[in-house]
């Protein structure tokens, strides 16, 4: 005897903002019954809400400014693979070592 | 004395130089503000990950068969965790490297039986309708061979039919297929969530039996891999939605990529052994970064690479303004004051 | 070098010998105010990337804090109070913040050679902080109560129990990853980022490499002696 499957949408919060966003491209419904189905989705917007399981939302206390909750995009070459917001983090931190290094630093207002 | 150890010595001395005014609580607080203005900008800008926890609910309400044949599994002892070995059992001896062998040696400080802890002990908590009470009664009495045989025969047969009930040839499985059906309805329920957080007690942290349950079954390895967490791609870096997740872990996550770790061959022992083998590395790893002061060649790499010619290049340009100054005429030594 | 100051160093009758005189004396001569609070610095620290050390404490003070509100509601009241998800967003960026400034600052110090001059336990002191941030930033995410602690623990716990330390440091144990992370673990980044910081503040901020003091030749081939 089996008991049926429930469908179960996992990223289900999708209240665009009103600052212009761009739409989810698809959305995987029963991502885990088994399948290989896979979400692989392209967020860029400013839909900040989150789900607690199907049926509950919040808002954070602020107007977001992004949509930070869709699968990320990735970038890959062969085994090489990584998120874009983990690319943006490491060259932020490679212009912020190499601004550091070659900005000049201000003079001293009086010499000992 | 070579202006190598010279300089060896002027940077093990107290500096007899130029200074610089400074205020370090000033900039103190300065640090302070504008790290409290980042943070409460970005918390602001785009909140935090929270992907909702998965339960045992939803594995058995989204993922039937799944959870039904991981039942199974459970009882038969051929689930990831019935064959895990130390801290949880003495199935297997764990993992070793050459002569380590730790997993071992700590043994089993977290005991987990499988069978018992994640189906009968359950079933048994609770009021079972008249066939799965009926099936328990039969599986307390049998031998233990007698159960595993059971249980096997019908992993086998489930297995074969790919997880469809429907499809599995009929058997000598024992109370088998009706501990699993009353286990399932027990989940769906949301029964079984709460009995195994409690295990029999009141007040329980420990969420052992739980997550190795929910991990032998494929609902918490499929949102995994929908949210690009696995370790074969980078997912120990990586984070929920679109957030950074931890790059500082990138060296970590590299081991996992490479072909030598990454084998479809289950006997491949680089792959086996991946767990252990890519630890040791980063411990040694770790050990260097640690002793590098003191480790030739890597601690003259900031030598053979002036990067620090960029840092110090109002220093070094005075410097160079002095020496010129000296070897042209008069050899004052109070150079540093002067700008 | 030693600075005598009789008016910070006095010793009462029969004093001398006393514990809290010796280490009076020893704080004295090793961390003197003016190195303790210093109102200047060497010519040569002038680069932006000195900022990055301060920039990593200060996050570090930001996590506490966020910590501290998040450590007195309970692990799972960001998940249904708004509020409670903005001071989790807090404590989120800020150890995003406090990694990127570490690492940083990290690369700084490798390309300066910082170890010179006898900086070698400054080096390791912050190395040991960077490992100790590491495992304290991992009990983080194991605690968050979310899909995320489930995976996170569920894999973690192969390697550690591939090398025998899951046997007495429990992934699935939420009570022990808990207090580790909101006690033990920051009591002890605390401890070494302390140590760091003295450290610097005790040997001062290492010169260039070949750099040579700004006095006759002659002079600093006769005084070679190291100080401490």
């Amino acid at each position: 005897m089996l008991l049926p499957s429930v469908p179960v949408t996992r990223f289900t919060a999708v209240r665009l903002a009103s600052l212009g966003t761009k739409v989810r491209a698809a959305e995987a419904d029963i991502p885990y019954a088994g399948s290989a189905s896979r979400a692989t989705l392209v967020i860029v917007g400013a839909d900040m809400s989150s789900t607690i399981g199907a049926e509950e939302t919040f808002c954070v206390a602020t107007q977001p400014l992004a949509d930070v909750n869709g699968s990320a995009s990735y970038l890959g070459w062969g085994w090489l693979s990584i998120s874009v917001p983990n690319l943006i983090v490491i060259l932020v931190m490679i212009l912020l070592f190499v601004l550091a290094i070659v900005l000049p630093f201000p003079k001293d207002r009086q010499n000992r | 004395m070579t202006a190598r150890v010279r300089s060896a010595d002027v940077a093990a001395q107290e500096w007899k130089g130029p200074w610089r005014r400074y205020d370090i609580l000033k900039e103190g607080v300065v640090a302070i503000v504008v790290v409290s203005i980042l943070t409460v900008l970005m918390a602001g800008m785009f909140g935090s990950p929270d992907e909702p926890q998965l339960t045992i609910k939803a594995w058995a309400a989204n993922a039937t068969d799944n959870f039904y044949a991981t039942t199974v599994q459970e009882l038969a002892g051929t689930s990831e965790s019935a064959g895990y070995g130390p801290p949880y059992n003495t199935a297997s001896t764990g993992l070793s490297v050459g002569p380590l062998a730790p997993q071992k040696w700590f043994g089993v400080t977290h005991p987990v039986d499988p069978a018992r802890d994640f189906v009968i002990t359950p079933l048994h908590s609770q009021q079972q309708p008249a066939d799965v009470a009926a099936a328990l009664k039969r599986w307390d009495a049998a031998s233990p061979d007698r159960q595993t045989a059971w249980a096997t025969a019908f992993d086998t047969a489930l297995t074969d039919a790919d997880d469809d009930l429907t499809r599995v040839p009929a058997g000598d499985y024992g109370p088998v297929p009706a501990l699993a059906k009353g286990l399932t309805a027990m989940a769906v329920s949301g029964a079984l969530d709460g009995v195994l957080m409690a295990q029999g007690g009141f007040y329980q942290t420990d969420f052992t039996k739980q997550i190795l349950f929910l991990g032998d079954g494929s609902y918490l390895d499929d949102a995994a891999t929908a949210a690009h967490l696995q370790g074969s791609t980078w997912g120990m870096m990586n984070e929920t939605g679109s957030y950074p997740g931890q790059a500082w872990l990138w060296l970590y996550s590299f081991w996992y990529q490479i072909p030598q770790f990454n084998s479809d061959n289950p006997d491949d022992y680089l792959t086996s052994h991946a767990d252990a083998i890519i630890f040791y590395i980063m411990a040694v790893l770790s050990l260097g970064l640690l002793l590098l002061p003191f480790i030739p060649g890597l601690k003259s790499i900031p030598r053979w690479i002036p990067l620090h010619r960029l840092i110090w290049r109002d220093y070094y340009r005075q410097q160079s303004t002095i020496t010129s100054g000296a070897d042209g005429g008069d050899s004052s030594s109070d150079a540093g004051g002067s700008r | 070098m030693t600075t005598t100051r009789p008016d910070l160093a006095v010793e009462h009758d029969g004093s001398s010998s006393m514990w809290t005189s010796r280490v009076r004396r020893r704080w004295l001569s090793t961390l003197p105010p003016d190195k303790l609070l210093p109102d200047r610095q060497p010519a040569y620290v002038a680069s932006w990337i000195y900022v990055f050390g301060v920039l990593t404490l200060a996050a570090f003070l930001v996590i506490l804090l966020s910590g501290l509100v998040l450590s007195f509601v309970g692990p799972a009241w960001y998940h249904t109070a708004s509020v409670g998800r903005f001071i989790n967003s807090l404590h989120f960026w800020s150890v995003q913040l406090f990694f990127i400034f570490m690492v940083i600052h990290l690369w700084g110090k490798f390309w300066m050679a910082a170890w010179r001059g006898r900086r070698a336990l400054t080096w390791m002191t912050g190395v040991v902080c960077f490992l100790a941030s590491l495992g304290t930033a991992f009990t983080g995410y194991l605690v968050q109560t979310n899909f995320d602690s489930q995976w996170i623990s569920f894999e973690a716990k192969d390697g550690l129990n591939a090398v025998g330390i899951g046997a007495f440091f429990n992934v699935a144990n939420l009570g022990q990853m808990l207090l580790l992370h909101a006690c033990l673990l920051p009591l002890v980044v605390g401890v070494v980022v302390v140590w760091h910081v003295l450290l610097v503040r005790r040997h001062g901020v290492v010169p260039p490499i070949d750099a040579v003091a700004a006095t006759d030749p002659v002079q600093d081939v006769t005084e070679t002696k190291a100080v401490s």
